[in-house]
């Protein structure tokens, strides 16, 4: 992938999951004593917030994909611990 | 059940010793003993990485938790995990790549090289030390008063206690670092199938999610919304848990040193996003027993809920399976804790003898481990609490060492070392009551955090002014 549109990507990534964990703490995932909407009995606050999760660890795999790290593909990176 | 657990339990410590051994065979040198040989694959990252996070407050504090304060606890730690994870692949690439060109033996040393002076280590040593000791302290404490609760007459709490170190000890003394890592993979294995077999007992207990859920609202509507019946779950209380758990790779040197030693990036990077899965199949179950524990044990204390949840209305081979999952979650927490305490102390001693430094480490393990023993038999019994202080103290030296990574080197002197000194000091202070909690709306940590952010973005950007700027990566 070109190195400017990786980058473009990798922005992308960082911003959103950036907004998603604004969003997690505020009312959109978190309404005071709300209960609904349900989805398959299990209330708002729990099943936004496994939502949530799911598209988090989607859009961490994505980030990992667009990485400025994976510039080289990997091939000057074999660090030493001493 | 008595008779499974001896045979189960025996199984297990011929496991964990026999891997020891196993490990032992390779060099002894201090790389091999305290580093793993510096080269550990995703997979085997991905479990040491998992069962040294996820500890005996996951399998005991969590259920507790949603039993108690309801739903909000989801985002308390599963949410929090997340940002966790998003952090290791974004700040976790920037921090490899100076640490490890620095030559990485621990967080301490590591801030003594890059500040240039020994009072950044020093301090960084008194944090993870002081806020690391009570939390193993209570995942002994924690594992010791449920499997005493659960077998009154076999030994008393102190007793329990003292074999857990003892075999924690015993092969982390045996195999190092990398004999942890194994028994990890093992023991993160052991907790996650425990935890769900327990977890979708306990749902079809209650007739299902959707019955359970629909109880429950009957029941307690409260418990099914933020804040909590008890209004533990505020916005405040909430984020000031994410920010200290996203600190954690960094902050606690028993996750940092798991980084630093990944393969390459790549292997962090798959791990990160492995560690994300892992946490959503292990947090989720721990929501079902909370929801049969809120319908069947409203009442009862923590320690008589998870008896009898997880003990004495599962079946006896599987009872001692989760005793076994629960040991396993506590040790592989607390060997890592104490073990990255010891890295930490070789880090800062200036012996040129090798052999020297790995017998002083090795001396500096047991002590550590017998100091958190000591601790355990008068912490108290809040375990969530109790590490989520431990999470919030750790991560008052996340700007001392977001500055070590990311600024040039001598950025901060002595200045910033000490400023960071104070906060945790003033923090202690509050833990022991002579200073409030609360400085007007804001939680005394949270407010601390920031501060000490804002001191170190100052401090950079007086710098700045002199001295030679290291290249980025953006």
């Amino acid at each position: 992938m070109h190195s400017r549109k990786r980058r473009l990507y990798w922005r992308l990534c960082c911003s959103l999951a950036t907004i998603l964990m604004i969003l997690a703490f505020t009312p959109v995932f978190l309404p005071t004593a709300t209960l609904g909407p349900s989805l398959f009995g299990l209330p708002y606050t729990l099943w936004a917030g496994i939502l949530l999760c799911l598209v988090m660890v989607i859009l961490t795999y994505l980030a990992t994909l667009v990485h400025p790290g994976r510039e080289g593909e990997w091939k000057d990176n074999h660090p030493q611990v001493d | 059940m008595l008779q499974a657990l001896i045979i189960v339990g025996t199984i297990y410590v011929i496991l964990l010793v026999g891997v020891s051994l196993w490990q032992r065979r390779g060099p002894t040198d201090s790389k091999s003993y305290l580093l793993a040989g510096g080269s550990l694959g995703s997979i085997l990252g991905l479990f040491t990485f998992a069962a040294t996070l996820f500890s005996t407050f996951t399998l005991l504090g969590m259920p507790d938790f949603f039993r108690v304060h309801g739903v909000g606890a989801w985002t308390f730690l599963a949410v929090s995990d997340m940002a966790l994870i998003f952090g290791v692949i974004w700040i976790g690439y920037h921090f490899r790549r100076v640490a490890l060109r620095e030559g990485y033996w621990g967080m301490a040393g590591f801030l003594n090289r890059r500040y240039g002076n020994r009072l950044a280590g020093g301090v960084a040593f008194f944090g993870v030390f002081v806020f690391l000791i009570p939390y193993v302290a209570i995942q002994i404490k924690g594992v010791s008063d449920f499997v005493a609760q659960a077998f009154p007459d076999l030994m008393p709490i102190w007793g329990w206690s003292v074999m857990l170190v003892a075999i924690m000890l015993l092969y982390s003394e045996l195999g190092g670092l990398k004999a942890i890592v194994y028994n990890d993979a093992m023991q993160g294995l052991v907790l996650l199938v425990v935890i769900w077999i327990v977890g979708l007992s306990c749902l079809s207990e209650v007739g299902g999610l959707e019955a359970g859920y629909a109880q429950l609202q009957e029941q307690d509507s409260a418990l099914l919304t933020v804040p909590g019946p008890r209004g533990l779950f505020t916005p405040q209380f909430l984020i000031g848990s994410a920010v200290a758990i996203l600190m954690i790779p960094f902050t606690q040197p028993q996750v940092s040193i798991r980084l630093a030693i990944m393969k390459d990036d790549r292997s962090m990077y798959r791990m990160a996003v492995g560690v994300g899965t892992f946490a959503i199949l292990v947090i989720l179950p721990t929501a079902f027993i909370g929801l049969y524990g809120s319908l069947r044990y409203p009442e009862l204390s923590a320690f008589e809920f998870l008896g009898q949840a997880l003990i004495r209305d599962q079946p006896a081979t599987l009872a001692a399976f989760v005793i076994i999952g629960l040991l396993a979650a506590a040790i592989s927490t607390a060997d890592s804790q104490i073990f990255a305490l010891g890295t930490e102390l070789r880090s800062i001693l200036t012996i040129e003898d090798d052999e020297r430094l790995l017998r002083i480490t090795k001396i500096g393990i047991g002590a550590f481990a017998l100091l958190a023993l000591g601790f355990s038999i008068v912490s108290s019994d809040q375990l969530a609490l109790l590490a989520r202080t431990s999470f919030a103290g750790t991560s008052l030296l996340a700007p001392l060492i977001f500055t070590a990574i990311f600024a040039s080197p001598g950025t901060g002197g002595r200045a910033l070392p000490l400023i960071t000194l104070a906060g945790i000091l003033l923090f202690i202070a509050s833990l022991l009551g002579w200073v409030p909690e609360t400085v007007g709306p804001l939680r005394l940590d949270l407010l601390l955090l920031l501060s000490l952010g804002i001191a170190a973005i100052i401090i950079v950007l007086l710098g700045r002014t002199g001295g030679e700027r290291e290249p980025a990566h953006s």
